[in-house]
């Protein structure tokens, strides 16, 4: 047995090769995937950890009652003792305490905190030394930031003080501690997660400072575990960080650390101790890159596995078709048909078992050259078990396809096998096997669509598709090339009908169709996907960013954000202020922009349906009315007000908003009085100008009505007039802000003077009469999928994060930065509409003529820069994200399966060449032209294109459902369809090099048909 | 084992009104009523052309064929009654079949000893069963010394020997040869039935030869004509003969059968030598 098994190997070298080298590309396929995506994830994993915010690596666990005590080792121990059980596993705590206070040297005084963290000294370069424990009775000694050292006016070794901020209770100051500078330090690495981002590291304040630096003078000053002289009259607060390492990340389940952070915050909670961290955060966005990557690395093995089988198949099945008498004549001398299976089983088993170390091998190094070449960092690539098993699977499943491309022969009657032409009948084995593989699609396309999220069965849905659509339409493709052949014969065609005659006449020509369409089919549909992916990808990047590039800062307030970009570009031609609102997104987010701009600088895209530059008169018409601009010190209003006694015992107040560059201000101009008084407003900040905001009335609860005759407004040290009663009185020129639910106020105009009448109500209530200098409610753009009609008022969050009215005045589909749901407002309007001081996210928005010294101008207008992003970056960052590298990964495969069907072409024709070569042979003799003999390879390669680009897109429809292109949700839909000329382009390369091949197949029969027809 | 009646070495062969219709593209009468009886140790030789049918009765004798009707022994085993698993071992102990082409014979990647060799593992260690070594039956053909050498390397008249060791290689009591001259030359021809004879001799195998050459049928010495699926006709000792079948009727020589339109009428007359065939008179006499 053996020797005849060594014997059929050595007399079929080609076909041991062949299956040797589909065996190896099937095994190694198999194996790389696991073996590449261990490696992915950990690279992916170490990719996101490094890139994490210092809140997703660390849980953190605080105390939720501060001590009185100083931060010293006493409230470090018992807070240790406290948290010891609480400790996940594996996590690296770090231990500290602080205290809030104001530290006061030579020059000034800074509001900071006294922090004992462990294990600072290791991670900051010192000038001087790290605070060292000292003695009783000597002053603790600190270590400070160089911005705090310069503001306070010290250096080594002189003194300052600390008062912590109080008791409790806040009421008292606490003691003033004289405290030793032992050392000024500087942050080895200020992005380590150590640092907790700014938390330690404070950003400089607007206007503080022209140059990049890290920290300022409000930093941490870092104190030893020493005796303090004094031990209360602190608040203090012990806290832990526990890190999670890399390594835990890499080699601990996830689920598992989730499961004990998740365990570790609830038994803080319940021991009533605060706990915090956004380490789930990261912790599921490396599981949903890992699946997505895992998703994509699957279709595109399977895909490779598959066709490899398919190829063996094909090439199997032709050449045991070329020796069918072998078999009939080893059963004809008595064989048994067990022995026949085993000789099958052994010449094929042979090559397969020594694929497999190859493949294994192999495997390492794809995955290794595709680790270098795709993951965002280096990963180890190794074979572990499961690589092993997916590469054994892979080897007994290529011993499966070369089996059962045996089968119909070695179950076939002696006397058939032994007919020198085969009968032809049709195969029930191969309607069997059809309608296994359009079951398989339907239910892989049915799990893909009821599904949600592809997985199982669903992740091949569509390589199971286009095999189902290849299976039936090659059938279809045969039938109508044996008619057409037929008719090209009839009409003395012969080369052509020659050519697809002998095609459709082949029974083992249809896996070669098969696979040639699932390998264009699979080409075009994952170089669609990957197409589709990279147009969303510059999509979402320049509508999430906004612009081709946007600074994020630090204003001391939206005007001083307004004017400085508006100083720095005063043509408007890159640079736009925006602020971004915090609210959620599905509740309809608000950008803010210098509206004037937004059609220069921000980055187009064809989803805000109409042009930028038409949004700017919605957004601006002419207000109702002019500003009330302030110069001078102080402002003076004279009031009149009359109520009860009792309303002016519960003291009601009157005060003032002013908006300046440095932010709004509400500044109280004292308790109301009954009767005619003048109330003077100290507003230092409106020396250089400013806006009259609002004037505002604080009444509190009571029975009686409270009514408030402002008759004049005066400013400056000259008292200069500011408002007249009839300016006052103006029925246009204030709007009523509410707050509180009971009342009513009415405002009475006629008069030369504005009259405000504050009903009884049983609730304290804040009433605020607005200058009316913008249109309200503020004229807004809104997003289609807010679903608000065009005209309809709507409350938006305002950008100072107070709501505010706005109209819609128009609808797009979708808008710069916030995508299909949002509300786009012009900056300076929201910022006359509000009231707060606090802003929003605050940007600047550049495109791509902004000069390259843009930040330093930016700063030099006392901006703080907090980021600085680009919609390239954004779009590099997405195409590093799993699901691209699962796409990427997919088109490499789809590529590796080109050649693949080239070499199934190849392998084919050289196992059929005797045939083949024979019947032409036999043509020729018979005074058929030499062009007629050809092979016909061609027309497989025009059948297989036209059948599987019919296959792709039918495909494409319905599994592109299953495309996963981003992470997350993204804001815009996908495209539908690729772009067109980049398809063509990869298709036609992989058509070319099929047609090639079919070429120089087609040269080499005829070259061996010459030979022997001589 | 051997077969149990075989003459000597070889096995006696009786057909009985076989039939067989093939059913693949409508009915194709192969064999309509064949009786055959060949002795133990005979030569014969089944002669006709194309689509005769005698390939078709060569594979009933193989036992790969089941007739559509009638009767097989070989030896005293009744082929049509044996179940596809004792065929298969009854075609490795006691039948040897020679296909038509040499090639078709021998795996080409084995040596000629080792194609002797497999042809043999069916009947290797049977009781009472002797085979010859690899060696002895190629000398049997003439390629004595060739064992090591493989088809390729063989010339034509060589290879069609070397197909016939493998189909005597289990020392069977039938050896079936499917035309084993076709494709030869004069001299090849000669060393083909030249070796046919010697095995006949020397192993006493019963020896059917189907061929199309009237000469080869000669020079074996009993050839019967197959036409139309019947045996038409029967040659011994240079004389031809028609034969009488089970049911009666005879087949006339083709030469004899051209004076008569079909349809007509003879009348049959007993005389003292024989049997007379007579046409009836158009005019009714």
């Amino acid at each position: 047995m053996l020797a005849i098994i060594a014997g059929a190997l050595r007399g079929r070298r080609m076909q041991a090769i062949a299956v040797l080298i589909l065996s190896v590309l099937a095994t190694a396929a198999a194996a790389a995937a696991p073996a590449y995506l261990a490696a992915a994830d950990d690279a992916l994993a170490g990719y996101e950890f490094a890139g994490a915010e210092p809140g997703e690596r660390r849980l953190r666990i605080v105390q939720l009652t501060e001590s009185e005590r100083p931060p010293d080792e006493a409230v470090l121990g018992a807070f240790r003792r406290e948290v010891a059980e609480l400790q996940p596993d594996g996590f690296e705590p770090v231990f500290s305490v602080q205290s809030a206070g104001v530290t006061t040297g030579r020059t000034d005084s800074v509001d900071s905190s006294l922090v004992l963290r462990e294990g600072v000294c290791e991670r900051v370069t010192v000038t001087g030394s790290c605070p060292a424990p000292g003695s009783a009775g000597e002053p603790p000694e600190v270590m400070l930031g160089p911005h705090t050292a310069a503001r306070l006016g010290v250096g080594v070794g002189d003194t300052v003080t600390f008062q912590g901020v109080g008791d409790i209770e806040g009421r008292e100051k606490g003691p003033v501690v004289p405290l030793r500078v032992a050392g000024v330090y500087r942050p080895l690495d200020p992005a380590d997660a150590y640092w907790l981002g700014d938390e330690y590291l404070r950003p400089a304040k607007p206007g503080e400072t022209a140059v990049p630096a890290v920290g300022s003078a409000a930093d941490a000053i870092f104190v030893a575990a020493t005796p303090w002289p004094v031990q209360t009259g602190f608040r203090t607060r012990p806290a832990v960080d526990l890190y999670v390492t890399e390594k835990l990340v890499l080699t601990r389940p996830l689920d598992q650390i989730n499961a004990e952070v998740t365990a570790a915050t609830d038994e803080a909670t319940s021991s009533r101790l605060g706990a915090g961290s956004d380490l789930p955060d990261l912790l599921d966005r490396i599981d949903r890159h890992r699946a997505q990557l895992s998703s994509g690395v699957v279709l595109g093995a399977t895909t490779v596995v598959l066709l490899s089988w398919l190829v063996l198949f094909a090439v199997v099945g032709i050449a045991v078709d070329e020796r069918r008498s072998e078999q009939g004549l080893l059963l004809l001398r008595g064989v048994q048909r067990r022995r026949l299976w085993l000789l099958a089983v052994g010449e094929s088993a042979i090559p397969v078992l020594a694929a497999f170390p190859l493949g294994c091998a192999a495997a390492v190094g794809a995955a290794k050259l595709l680790a270098a070449r795709t993951l965002p960092t280096a990963g180890t690539v190794g074979l572990d078990s499961v690589a092993v098993g997916f590469a054994g699977a892979a080897a007994v499943g290529a011993l499966g396809a070369v089996l059962l491309a045996q089968l119909r022969n070695l179950s076939a009657p002696v006397v058939d096998l032994l007919r020198q032409v085969p009968a032809r009948r049709s195969s029930w084995r191969g309607g069997i096997a059809d309608a296994l593989v359009l079951a398989v699609a339907g239910a892989a396309l049915l799990q893909l669509h009821t599904g949600g999220a592809p997985t199982g069965l669903a992740l091949v849905a569509p390589v199971a598709g286009v095999l189902a659509v290849a299976v039936v339409l090659s059938r279809v493709a045969l039938v109508l090339a044996m008619v057409g052949g037929g008719t090209l014969l009839r009409s003395g065609r012969l080369a052509s009908g020659v050519a697809l005659v002998s095609l459709a006449r082949q029974p083992r020509v249809r896996p070669l169709v098969v696979l040639l369409t699932v390998v264009l089919a699979m080409l075009a549909y994952t170089a669609s996907a990957r197409d589709v992916a990279t147009v969303a990808y510059a999509e979402r990047a320049a509508v999430e960013t906004g612009a081709a590039r946007v600074v994020g800062v630090d204003a001391m307030s939206r005007r001083h954000l307004l004017e400085t970009v508006r100083s720095i570009d005063p043509d408007g031609r890159f640079a736009m202020a925006a602020v971004m609102s915090a609210t959620p997104r599905q509740a309809g987010r608000v950008l803010a922009v210098d509206s004037a701009r937004l059609a220069a600088v921000a980055a187009p895209h064809h989803s805000y349906a109409e042009a930028l530059d038409d949004l700017t008169p919605v957004l601006r018409p002419d207000p109702p009315g002019p500003s009330v601009a302030v110069r001078g010190t102080s402002l003076t209003l004279s009031v009149t007000a009359a109520s009860a006694p009792e309303i002016f015992a519960a003291r009601p107040r009157l005060s003032v908003s002013v908006a300046s560059r440095s932010g709004i201000r509400q500044v109280t101009a004292g308790q109301l009085v009954p009767g005619p008084e003048d109330y003077w407003v100290p507003v230092p900040e409106c020396v250089s100008g400013c806006r009259l905001v609002s004037i505002d009335v604080a009444a509190p609860a009571g029975s009686h009505e409270l009514v408030l005759r402002i008759t004049e407004v005066r400013q400056g040290e000259g008292d200069e007039v500011l408002l007249t009663g009839a300016e006052l009185a103006r029925p246009r020129s204030w709007r009523l802000d509410v707050e509180g639910r009971s009342v009513r106020p009415d405002v009475t105009h006629g008069q030369p003077e504005l009259r405000l009448t504050i009903a009884s109500s049983d609730v304290s209530q804040a009433i605020r009469a607005m200058v009316v200098d913008v249109p309200y409610p503020v004229p807004a753009v809104l997003t289609h999928a807010l679903g608000i009609p065009r005209g309809y008022g709507h409350a938006v969050t305002g950008i100072d994060a107070v709501d505010i009215g706005a109209r819609v005045a128009g609808l797009v589909e979708g808008l710069p930065r916030l995508g299909d749901r949002g509300v786009l407002v012009d900056l300076e309007y929201a910022d006359r509409a509000a009231v707060g001081g606090e802003s929003g996210v605050e940007e600047v928005w550049l495109n791509r003529q902004a000069p390259a010294d843009i930040l330093d101008r930016i700063r030099a207008q006392g901006l703080v820069v907090r980021y600085d992003r680009t919609a390239a970056a954004v779009r590099d960052a997405f195409d590093r994200q799993g699901a691209a590298l699962a796409l990427n990964l997919n088109l490499l495969a789809a590529g590796a399966v080109v050649a693949l069907g080239a070499a199934g072409m190849v392998a084919v024709a050289a196992v059929e060449r005797r045939g083949r070569v024979a019947a032409m042979v036999a043509l020729r003799r018979q005074g058929v032209p030499r062009g007629v003999v050809r092979g016909g390879y061609g027309w497989l390669v025009l059948v297989a294109s036209v059948v599987g680009g019919f296959a792709a897109a039918v495909v494409w429809v319905v599994a592109r459902a299953g495309l996963r292109v981003f992470m997350d949700a993204s804001p815009l839909p996908l495209p539908s369809w690729p772009r067109l000329d980049w398809l063509a382009a990869v298709l036609a390369s992989a058509v070319g090099a099929l047609v090639l091949t079919s070429l120089l197949l087609g040269l080499a029969l005829a070259a061996s048909v010459r030979r022997n027809s001589r | 084992m051997r077969a149990a009646g075989t003459t000597g070495s070889g096995a006696t062969v009786v057909c009985q009104r076989l039939v067989h219709i093939y059913q693949s593209s409508g009915e194709v009468v192969a064999l309509s009523g064949v009786d055959l009886h060949i002795g133990a140790g005979e030569m014969l030789a089944l002669v006709g052309p194309s689509g005769s049918g005698k390939s078709t009765l060569v594979a009933v004798l193989a036992g790969l064929l089941r007739p559509s009707a009638g009767r097989v022994f070989v030896g005293d085993q009744e082929l049509t009654k044996l179940p596809p698993a004792r065929l298969a071992a009854l075609r490795g102990r006691t039948i040897g079949i020679v296909l038509q082409g040499a090639d078709r014979n021998l795996l080409p990647y084995l040596t000629l000893e080792r194609n002797i060799w497999l042809a043999q593992r069916p009947a290797a260690g049977l009781p009472g069963r002797r085979l010859d070594p690899p060696g002895r039956i190629l000398e049997l053909v003439g390629l004595a010394g060739a064992g090591r050498r493989r088809i390729d390397e063989l010339a034509p008249g060589e290879r069609q020997r070397a197909a016939l060791a493998q189909g005597l290689a289990a020392n069977p009591g039938l050896l079936l040869v499917d035309e084993p001259t076709s494709q030869l030359d004069r001299s090849g021809r000669d060393e083909v039935l030249a070796a046919l004879k010697t095995i006949n001799a020397e192993q006493g195998t019963t020896v059917v030869v189907v061929t199309h050459d009237g000469e080869v049928g000669t020079r074996l010495g009993r050839a019967v004509t197959i036409r139309d699926g019947r045996v038409g006709a029967e040659g011994r000792d240079g004389r031809d003969y028609a034969v009488l079948a089970a049911d009666g009727t005879i087949q006339l020589p083709p030469e004899t059968l051209a004076g008569f339109a079909p349809g007509t009428l003879f009348t049959v007359d007993h005389t003292a030598d024989g049997v007379t065939l007579r046409p009836r008179d158009p005019d009714g006499g």
